[in-house]
């Protein structure tokens, strides 16, 4: 299970310490920190968006829904974008 | 929001859902749109993106998406909060701008002078959606929902309940110079 997940962070590990390369010149610390920066805006947004909806929702039904079709997108979307991301640092 | 005790909300009045089906047009097609717009360039100038630039265009792609989604839920939170709930004592009229924007205004039934609808356009004439313009007493004049899906009913529908408060006699009798509405008691 560690080796698995050191298989899989150890590129972004590598990247953001400088001790690994990339085996293109395109992608550098740069793309990774900047779409870590974007998952940390993603998630402070997402975060507000869930909070107007618990706190305003007045139990509604179609709140819960929302929330589940709006986090699995997001999982699903998020998915695509690291395993790109993943991709190119082979 | 906070209901008086023994208030019950009686009626919910939103958007038309035509409204939010042309922002889930509007999001389908930013969706689609860099895709297409990759494709018809490639053809044109003969460009074709091969390994890590692939790849970061697909990145980028990702992000993309990820934004029109986000934005998508916003509109639709804007649309969903952006309410009137008729309760049978007011009307609670809620106004949400973007996340960071709510205003909530109550109009007691027994301030309400005159309610006007207004329907203009081929859409909303076809689909039954439009303004509806309540005019009060109170500091704020006039309390508007936009593009409120069947405004002749939830017009009608204050009407009754007012007739049922015996704040007016008849429909009629709201409006009229002078003995509008809840001062016609």
């Amino acid at each position: 299970m560690y080796a698995r997940a050191n298989y899989f962070f150890m590129p972004y590990i590598n990247i953001l310490t400088g001790s690994g390369g990339l085996a293109v010149e395109y992608i550098n610390r740069g793309v990774v920190w900047a779409f870590l920066l974007f998952v940390i805006i993603y998630t402070i947004f997402s975060a507000i968006l869930l909070y107007h909806w618990r706190r305003f929702s007045m139990r509604a039904h179609a709140f819960g829904v929302a929330e589940m079709v709006y986090l699995t997108g997001s999982v699903v979307l998020f998915a695509g974008a690291i395993m790109t991301l993943l991709a190119t640092m082979v | 929001m906070d209901l008086h005790e023994g208030e019950v909300v009686l009626k919910e009045v939103r958007k038309h859902w035509f409204i939010m089906a042309i922002r889930i047009v509007g999001s389908f097609f930013a969706a689609i749109l860099p895709p297409v717009v990759y494709y018809i360039g490639a053809g044109t100038f003969r460009f074709h993106a091969e390994g890590e630039i692939s790849s970061l265009i697909l990145l980028a792609y990702w992000i993309w998406l990820l934004i029109v989604w986000l934005s998508f839920f916003v509109w639709w939170t804007d649309y969903y909060l952006d309410a009137w709930h008729i309760t049978n004592e007011r009307i609670i009229d809620i106004e949400q701008i973007g996340l960071f924007h709510r205003e909530i205004n109550s109009v007691p039934f027994n301030r309400i002078q005159d309610i006007t609808t207004e329907v203009s356009g081929v859409l909303e004439t076809f689909l039954r959606f439009g303004d509806i313009h309540v005019q009060t007493a109170g500091e704020r004049r006039t309390v508007i929902i936009k593009n409120a899906d069947d405004p002749e009913s939830v017009k009608k529908f204050i009407f009754n309940q007012m007739v049922e408060m015996n704040l007016v006699v008849s429909e009629s009798s709201v409006g009229r110079d002078g003995v509008s509405g809840p001062s016609a008691k």
